[in-house]
């Protein structure tokens, strides 16, 4: 019975074990206990993970969390506005939800947000650098724009927003992000029943390369076809990338143009 | 920026499976820990512009003032080394007086020939572990708001969480199997070096396209 599911549909961390040790029972069948085969089931997904192009990671990974004052639950944070004369800057940990969850933010998408005005939409806000925010911070203009930038463990924001006088003035954000995958767990029978966090086209190359790290962990030579499985699964995620980065320079070319 | 799933126990656990099947006698905990920082080290040393942010920490600097120069020292931030200095700000002054300007050290020298463009603005020159101040007519807060990117802290304590992020958790551990190997005067697989090559070939393309990306005007 599956406890959590992450992205693949198909493969259970059960399966995977089953599949690795059957290898192990095969080539070293004495070492079977000492191999932490878990771990190299988390190691190959996440080394999959860094090589996906962008839309697949924002397709599979993608998440979205609520930055707002009064924060509860799950996929919440709360926002604390700076409490001086102005009230314009504030600013959200986001290391952990109101539920206690760990964020696993490998990366910012974009920001969106909604003012407390009634009727209000969302609108972007707009990523500075610390410096660049430092400057606008110094012009006292209002003109309905909230910025922002990331540092450490912290989002802080800059908000111009015209109808913005209180704290309590201060609206919601909505940050979307890519996660990394979870690292799975055999710490009890029940998440052996977790699926996979990698998508199920891509389960055969990360099996192979945690059969990979079997390999080297016992510093037995690995079967040629093991290395071949691996490189052109590998080639395909860039090859895949390579035509996304075409894409992506092509609609620039194209806007510029 | 700490791992979120992998605790120094987590790492030594799985390095420990190696140094069984090669020489248990003589490897120490001590070592693995050492080559285990050194490679988070390293792999920090490759992020991108906006990752390496995740290191940023925002502190207090305390400053030596005299007139119109101030001096402060780095030596004191052991825990978090400072690698680079994003920003400071001297929060008492008026507003677009508060960040501080970065100069070189050949123009911070000059700046007391040039009254009128120091007007208004206190200037800061880093040489190593020493910063210095100088201000034309705004007098220096002996404390500062001092933003900085750090090294990764080193984890001595087991169930403290590794100083990287989760996705490269895993290029750091083959970099530290690698000097295990080394320092045993053992013979690595080659697939090992293969694959690190391989994933570091990758992390330095996506720096890249990262860094290329937030000098156009990305994130």
């Amino acid at each position: 019975m599956s406890s959590i599911n992450y992205i693949s549909k198909q493969w259970t961390v059960n399966d995977a074990l089953g599949f690795l040790r059957l290898l192990v029972n095969e080539i070293a069948p004495d070492k079977l206990q000492s191999l932490s085969l878990i771990d190299y089931i988390n190691n190959a997904t996440m080394e999959i993970f860094t090589m996906l192009d962008p839309v697949t990671k924002k397709e599979d990974y993608g998440a979205s969390l609520t930055i707002k004052d009064g924060a509860s639950g799950a996929g919440q944070v709360e926002l604390l506005v700076d409490n001086d004369s102005v009230f314009r800057t504030a600013s959200a940990d986001i290391s952990v939800d109101a539920g206690t969850n760990k964020l696993r933010i490998f990366e910012i998408t974009s920001i969106s947000y909604t003012p407390k005005a009634a009727l209000s939409v969302p609108q972007p806000a707009i990523f500075v650098s610390p410096l660049e925010f430092e400057n606008l911070l110094a012009i006292n203009q209002k003109n309905s724009e909230v910025w922002w930038y990331k540092f450490g463990e912290l989002l802080y924001f800059l908000n111009r927003y015209e109808t913005i006088t209180l704290i309590t003035d201060w609206g919601t954000f909505k940050v979307y992000y890519n996660r990394f995958p979870v690292k799975l767990a055999i710490n009890s029978a029940d998440r052996l029943g977790d699926t996979l966090d990698v998508r199920d086209a891509l389960v055969d190359l990360m099996l192979a390369k945690a059969k990979m790290s079997i390999y080297e962990e016992l510093q037995m030579t690995p079967p040629e076809s093991l290395s071949q499985v691996i490189e052109t699964g590998i080639k395909s995620i860039k090859d895949s990338l390579n035509v996304e980065t075409q894409l992506i320079e092509n609609k620039a070319k194209k806007s510029q143009s | 920026m700490t791992s979120k799933d992998w605790t120094l126990n987590d790492a030594l656990g799985y390095l420990r499976v190696l140094t069984s099947q090669i020489d248990t006698t003589k490897v120490r905990s001590n070592f693995v820990i050492d080559a285990l920082h050194a490679s988070i080290s390293e792999v920090a040393q490759f992020l991108s512009v906006t990752k390496i942010f995740d290191y940023g920490i925002k502190t207090t600097l305390s400053v030596s003032v005299s007139g119109k120069y101030g001096t402060a020292v780095l030596t004191g931030f052991t825990t978090n080394p400072v690698n680079k200095i994003i920003k400071i700000v001297d929060t008492a002054q008026a507003d677009g007086k508060k960040l501080c300007v970065e100069v070189t050290q050949e123009q911070f020298d000059n700046l007391k020939n040039i009254k009128q463009e120091t007007t208004g603005a206190i200037f800061w020159a880093r040489n190593g572990e020493d910063i210095n101040f100088y201000s034309g007519d705004l007098t220096i807060s002996a404390s500062l708001s001092f933003w900085y990117v750090g090294y990764p802290k080193k984890i001595t304590t087991t169930t403290d969480y590794l100083e990287m992020k989760d996705p490269f958790v895993s290029l750091v551990l083959a970099k530290t199997k690698l000097k295990i190997y080394e320092i045993l005067k053992s013979q690595p697989p080659d697939s090992l070096n293969v694959g690190i090559n391989v994933q570091m070939a990758n992390l330095r393309n996506t720096t890249l396209q990262e860094n290329q990306a937030s000098k156009v005007g990305g994130k």
